[in-house]
């Protein structure tokens, strides 16, 4: 696929420009540091080289004419991608960039490709992808050198690990995302969530929507009120006992397997509250006053999303370009200023709007950003331990 | 007339000839897949998704744990009604389409085929609006007075079945209407001229000259109901997510991809085991009458 295969239609096709100057690879990611968002944005790589007195030295514009397939989370942060990462990145280096709407499907897809030819040369991933991407070998280390952003990241991304010290070995953290809880204000007026206990509530009991795909979150919610730590429920505990039947106790409308689901139910009105992915409830808040949603007090479990070269790509080194544009703080900033995720670059500049509850210091992130520990869900999911199925019969009543 | 090389060839070496594409294609398509996924469900689930191996835990898996069995038994119910529905309603509606003529045909056949032109995850969130507690659904009931409040009709068993009736139901009368064009109306008439009255001269002429049409229509709305992925997820229930769901979930949240083939071939074998037996019974009944 490198290189060679069509763009597909959903792609944003995007005329390369001729940069002012050019310079080789080499020099282009020794500059490239934290700049090339201001270099396409104001106009031209001098910029972002150091001033308009500085003189590119090389012959070839970096890439020129390579092709980066990149698998990211489709739907609006697919779209947010192509709007925000992709122009300036490939006004600069003259690649083409293909954004591919992916979900669960990437490590499998990766693993059904040929070793030499994967359908992806940079692919995202958060612990539960990435740990089965390390047991399928779909990844391959990150060479840091070509991603000097990364000396500006908040020291929480690297320090939270998701599985053993690896990730962020084989990828760059982007930005850490949640689930929250969003209801209907017209439908539940009284009703002012503070906690994931008020899923409990009886005014919402048969009105509820809670997520089944992924369905440690719906568990992490049980376990967030009986107070327990979500991140680390281990098989055969009490504690986990509690948290299912906590969660049985639930009277679920909708048991959803994807966010689209969650938020067509609650704009049809059979739904009236839901544990939501914050992306889907956040831009359905922002276009519909009807809706609101809040971060609960206990904090919410996330996950960071991480971006890793695939192996077996003839384009690694424009897959580490792109990663390090990616922790670029111009093009960071833009992104959080139409999306939810907290980002990883220091230097991003948190939108004024959403400044209360984005968190500023690496403490900040300690104290409310909360992931699962997949070195001990992954078991769970892959129904080694019977979570999975005790959970699809006490709790799904399947 | 001048015949081409192959067929001067003449007998056997010609018949060798001609059914060859079709015999690479079925190789192909479905005997190579086949043998892989049963190869697949020998293998050992761990380390995942898969390791070469020659073993039936995954089979001893699928009958030990009692969730599996129940999510079988309530895909076989769920196919079992939606094919129940799109032979009682399609039948009629394709009888009716057979029977028309001019506009009238081509209005009836528009209908069916127009939500074929759409995607069927479009189509069915469609249902989900129709079908919600704001939809246009629960306003005609509560307007007529058949209700008192909203009735909850997505996420339910109801709403799994519409939704996949809605899916199966044109296939089953495409087919059904095939085989009936085939028929001549004059074998009707002359039942009739014997004294058979309008619902016996179709019972005697009708229904076992178009018992392979429906055996075969029957046979992919129960394949719908049995592989449904998309529409028990939409409109149903967890209790509606069936076999299909469960082998996609084995495969892509569980990674364990032997566990996914055994599924697979369960489901597979069900759907071989009711075609083979409602061919028998439908065609075996169409031919003795």
């Amino acid at each position: 696929m490198n290189g060679q295969g069509p763009r597909t239609g959903r792609v944003q096709r995007l005329e390369v420009q001729r940069l002012p100057g050019a310079i080789d690879r080499r020099e282009f990611i020794r500059r490239a540091g934290g700049s090339l968002f201001a270099v396409s944005v104001g106009g031209g790589l001098l910029a972002a080289c150091g001033g308009a007195e500085e003189k590119p030295t090389g012959t070839a514009v970096p890439f020129e004419g390579e092709e980066l397939n990149v698998a990211a989370w489709s739907g609006p942060y697919a779209r947010g991608f192509r709007e925000f990462f992709v122009p300036s990145f490939e006004q600069a280096t003259g690649a083409r960039v293909t954004i591919l709407d992916e979900w669960a499907e990437i490590v499998d897809k990766i693993i059904a490709a040929p070793k030499d030819d994967p359908p992806f040369d940079l692919a995202i991933g958060e612990g539960y992808t990435q740990i089965y991407g390390l047991q399928s070998n779909a990844w391959t280390k990150i060479n840091y050198d070509n991603v000097p952003n990364s000396k500006d990241l908040y020291s929480w991304f690297f320090e939270a690990d998701q599985i053993d010290d690896e990730d962020d070995a084989y990828g760059v953290p982007f930005g850490y995302a949640y689930e929250v809880i969003g209801w209907n204000k017209e439908k539940l007026p009284g009703f002012q969530p503070t906690s994931w206990a008020d899923l409990w509530r009886p005014e919402v009991q048969g009105h509820l929507g809670m997520d089944a795909g992924f369905f440690n979150y719906a568990l992490g919610a049980a376990a967030f009120k009986l107070g327990y730590d979500p991140a680390t429920l281990q098989v055969d505990t009490p504690e986990l006992d509690q948290v299912l039947a906590e969660t049985g106790k639930l009277d679920v409308a909708l048991w959803y397997t994807s966010g689209a689901q969650s938020v067509a139910a609650l704009q049809a009105g059979d739904i009236d509250v839901a544990q939501m992915y914050i992306e889907d409830i956040g831009n359905l808040a922002t276009q519909d006053p009807t809706f609101d949603w809040v971060f609960p007090q206990e904090g919410a479990m996330g996950w960071v999303d991480y971006y890793m070269p695939v192996r077996g790509s003839k384009v690694k080194e424009l897959a580490e370009a792109f990663a390090n544009h990616l922790l670029d703080p111009g093009a960071q900033t833009e992104f959080a200023a139409n999306h939810y995720y907290w980002m990883s670059n220091q230097k991003y500049e948190i939108p004024s709007d959403k400044a209360q509850y984005f968190p500023t210091t690496d403490e900040e992130l300690r104290q409310k950003a909360h992931m699962f520990d997949y070195d001990v869900w992954l078991p769970h999911f892959f129904d080694e331990t019977g979570v999975y199925t005790r959970f699809s019969q006490e709790v799904l009543k399947r | 007339l001048k015949l081409g090389l192959p067929l001067q060839l003449g007998g056997r070496r010609a018949s060798v000839l001609l059914l060859t594409p079709a015999v690479v294609l079925l190789v192909g398509v479905f005997a190579i897949p086949m043998v892989i996924l049963v190869r697949m469900s020998l293998n050992e689930s761990v380390p995942h998704p898969y390791s070469a191996g020659l073993t039936l835990d995954s089979y001893r898996r699928f009958l030990a744990e009692p969730l599996f069995q129940g999510i079988l038994w309530r895909t076989l119910r769920l196919a079992l009604t939606i094919t129940a529905i799109a032979v009682l309603f399609g039948a009629a509606y394709a009888y009716l389409m057979w029977r028309s003529k001019g506009r009238m045909r081509t209005f009836l056949l528009a209908i069916v085929l127009l939500p074929l032109f759409t995607n069927v995850i479009a189509r069915l969130y469609g249902w989900q609006i129709v079908l919600s507690g704001d939809g246009p659904l629960n306003d005609i009931l509560l307007k007529l007075g058949a209700i008192s409040e909203p009735v909850r009709f997505n996420f339910t068993f109801f709403g799994a079945a519409l939704g996949l009736t809605y899916v199966a139901m044109p296939y089953f009368i495409l087919i059904f209407f095939s085989t009936l064009e085939g028929i001549d109306w004059a074998v009707v008439e002359v039942a009739r001229s014997l004294g058979a009255g309008r619902l016996r001269s179709l019972a005697e002429t009708v229904l076992p000259l178009s018992s392979p049409g429906l055996a075969a229509g029957i046979s992919v709305a129960f394949a719908w109901g049995m592989g449904a992925y998309a529409e028990p997820i939409v409109l149903g229930s967890p209790r509606e997510w069936g076999m299909g769901y469960e082998a996609w979930r084995t495969t892509v949240i569980g990674f364990n991809w032997p566990f996914a083939a055994v599924l697979s071939l369960v489901m597979i074998v069900s759907m071989l085991l009711f075609i083979v037996l409602v061919t028998k019974a439908v065609v075996r009944r169409g031919s003795v009458e």
